[in-house]
């Protein structure tokens, strides 16, 4: 080979990978020419509730009855989660089968409406109900989402919180709440001799049911993160303890065999342990029940009150209460009792932390000034806000997507004492009253229904 | 009489003490103690400034006093029942001020763009907290906001005439933000950025949008709920048609937009 043939060879090696450079530059220039757009940053907006359209599910004969107060279920649900706001029914102009077919969307942009909730009920000829929605982007004109259930009559009122849940979901990226139920502790009777109570009802108030008979004293029910299960402390015979009831069966047994008080208990997100606090010589230590084996483990071992404990929802932590630096403030500790750190340093006092299922806060109760405040911090104890205060507020739970929370109110002691619930959203606005057929107190929320 | 005799040999090493102690003691006078254990100043931030421009007549500004004052971007209703007083109290006065000023001065400095943010400070976070009151955003954050939004503008450069000026992009942006429901409870809302690009028809209406990170919005459900909040500030009929100078089309038909909730939370 010559030098001549050499270079001419190496000259064409250059000349083609210069020409695959500049094909592969090409298709960067012809797809950016982004370059010369106009650029806006949109760094601020409002925050008010999504104007959405919901109008009686399509319905004929007894369906249409259902599908009348489906409708009107999912209202009351997207409305109560303040990120939503009903559009007047009475503004509409397509209703009907008209709707099923296609949704005129000009006119329903008129109203501002920015979603558009379509559905159908169906009798089916075994007796169950079909029913269907579709939500719309009025906007976009396109389906955002439909689903389809079958479920039978009685059962109308889970199917909307379902449909409300799909809604919620798919407009803010987080799962619904709307599928979930409460336990709390109904009160009855005089205030100095209050008979306690448990009971259930829907997460909206709806279908209360009394669980316990009254002759019991019962505080602090926790719902289990898996099934429908409670753990709370009772006072049977004047001995407080630790018991597990299962709702659908009512059994209820007692946790642990203790000469000593046990109390504050919470179940693990796998639901298979329950943690709590254990009362000694005036002290309380934290201890874990593996409720399959019913092996106890102590984690912490402190001459304090430590207490209220609640685990991370990936169950590697746990925060509690704790008193050993002198004043009751938030303490968290990995969940074999190592690592134990304080989380609280404002001023006051802070109890009973409840970790968010989302993982990302940890809910309080502060005692600052005279007056009880609902809060919300980081799990490193930063950002913290009070979300509400009152004369006396306490309990927190957190709704299963970790946006809500639920608590109670007590008005000041005297002979007509009030005790009611309450939900706030995150932000802590949107603060509502859930109404109960009695006084009620310690709010606890399920996961969201299997 | 006692007389001591000094020895000359013996004065000399106090005398050079004593003279070495007064010195020191005129230095310390003179330039005070040293300070050893205080920590060095900090650093000031550099304070970042972009040359922009304003249109020579930008109508923006003188209309916008009598615009805010009517409605002062409505707060969430639960919002009024809560806040404290000043959020009504504080910049009115200043904004009427500002509204005759500019009314008799022909040439609007390059401050007004900023004249207006004030009214929006008190909603800038809008997550609650009952205790401590909230920091107002200093003034100099303000100015870094601002000129951060300015910075693609400049960037480019082509000639004077041709861009919208800063104050026809704040119209547009201003516009936008009163239509945009932004995601601010959801999980993580500081990584919901959502970049749209736009193409406008020559009315100024949206022709179409569309969101440039769509692998995440297939995967991320709060990202997909964030990326149609945008699409739906901009779809909205109440910011239809979008504010632009009607003889520029060539300069915004296609609009590149970056929703980004940093400021409210």
């Amino acid at each position: 080979m010559t030098g001549t043939q050499n270079a001419g060879i190496a000259h064409s090696m250059i000349k083609n990978g210069l020409l695959f450079f500049f094909c592969l530059l090409i298709p960067a220039f012809l797809s950016s020419p982004a370059h010369a757009d106009l650029k806006i940053d949109i760094t601020r907006g409002v925050v008010e509730p999504i104007p959405v359209a919901i109008p009686a599910f399509y319905g004929t004969g007894n369906a249409a009855r259902y599908g009348k107060d489906i409708a009107e279920v999912v209202k009351n649900d997207l409305e109560r989660s303040g990120l939503f706001s009903a559009i007047d029914p009475r503004s509409f102009v397509q209703d009907g089968d008209s709707l099923l077919v296609a949704p005129k969307f000009a006119d329903w942009r008129v109203l501002n409406a920015q979603a558009l909730a379509v559905g159908k009920v169906e009798a089916q000829p075994d007796g169950r109900l079909k029913v269907e929605f579709r939500l719309w982007d009025v906007f976009a004109e396109q389906q955002m989402t439909g689903l389809a259930y079958f479920t039978t009559p009685a059962n109308w009122r889970r199917v909307a919180h379902i449909v409300a849940d799909a809604i919620y979901k798919r407009v803010t990226g987080e799962d619904g709440y709307f599928d979930t139920r409460v336990v709390y502790v109904s009160e009855t009777g005089p205030a100095n001799n209050r008979t306690k109570r448990l009971a259930i009802m829907d997460q909206d108030g709806e279908n209360n049911r009394i669980l316990s008979d009254g002759r019991a004293m019962v505080l602090t029910p926790r719902f289990s993160p898996t099934m429908q299960e409670i753990t709370y402390m009772a006072y049977y015979n004047n001995k407080p303890r630790v018991y597990r009831f299962n709702i659908d069966t009512g059994r209820q047994d007692v946790l642990g065999d203790f000469s000593n008080m046990t109390f504050a208990p919470r179940f693990s997100p796998d639901g298979n342990r329950v943690v709590f606090s254990l009362s000694e010589n005036g002290n309380s230590n934290v201890y874990t029940m593996d409720l399959r084996t019913r092996r106890v483990q102590k984690l912490t071992d402190h001459p304090s009150i430590n207490t209220a404990p609640c685990y991370s929802p990936d169950g590697q932590y746990i925060t509690f209460e704790s008193d050993r630096g002198g004043s009751q403030q938030i303490y968290v500790m990995r969940s074999n009792g190592s690592d134990v750190r304080r989380i609280s340093f404002g001023s006051g006092r802070y109890g009973t932390p409840v970790w968010s299922p989302r993982g990302d806060l940890i809910a309080f109760t502060k005692l600052s000034g005279g007056r009880f405040y609902i809060g919300v911090m980081r799990t490193d104890g930063s950002g913290e806000r009070s979300l509400t205060e009152a004369y006396h507020a306490e309990g927190p739970t957190w709704a299963p997507n970790g946006r809500v929370l639920m608590f109670f109110k007590e008005s000041p002691s005297g002979r007509d004492r009030s005790s009611r619930l309450y939900s706030i959203d995150l932000t802590g606005y949107n603060e509502r009253e859930i109404m109960t057929p009695t006084n009620a107190s310690d709010p606890a929320w399920s996961p969201l229904l299997p | 009489m006692i007389r001591t005799t000094i020895n000359d040999d013996s004065l000399k090493p106090s005398l050079m003490v004593s003279a070495g102690a007064h010195l020191v003691l005129l230095l310390v006078m003179f330039f005070g103690l040293p300070v050893i254990f205080k920590p060095l100043p900090s650093h000031r931030p550099p304070v970042p400034f972009e040359i922009v421009e304003i249109a020579e007549l930008t109508n923006t500004r003188i209309k916008d006093p009598e615009l805010q004052v009517k409605p002062p971007e409505p707060p969430p209703p639960k919002q009024e029942t809560k806040k404290p007083e000043q959020a009504q109290a504080m910049p009115q006065p200043k904004q009427e001020e500002q509204a005759e000023a500019l009314q008799t001065m022909p040439k609007p400095k390059p401050k007004p763009p900023e004249a207006a943010k004030p009214k929006s400070d008190e909603f800038s976070k809008l997550l609650k907290n009952l205790e401590t009151n909230k920091k107002v955003e200093t003034p100099k954050s303000e100015a870094k906001s601002e000129s951060k939004q300015a910075t693609p503008a400049t960037s480019q450069a082509p000639a004077l005439s041709d861009r919208l000026t800063i104050s026809e992009e704040d119209a547009l942006r201003r516009q936008i933000q009163q239509c945009w429901n932004m995601p601010i409870g959801a999980r993580d809302a500081h990584n919901l950025i959502v970049e749209v690009i736009i193409n406008v028809n020559p009315d100024r209406t949206v022709q179409s949008a569309e969101i440039v990170d769509k692998s995440r919005m297939a995967t991320d459900s709060f990202y997909r709920a964030a990326a149609e909040s945008a699409l739906r500030a901009l779809y909205n009929p109440r910011c239809t048609p979008l504010e632009l100078p009607a003889d520029r089309y060539d300069q915004w038909k296609r609009i590149n937009f970056t929703f980004d909730p940093r400021d409210m939370l």
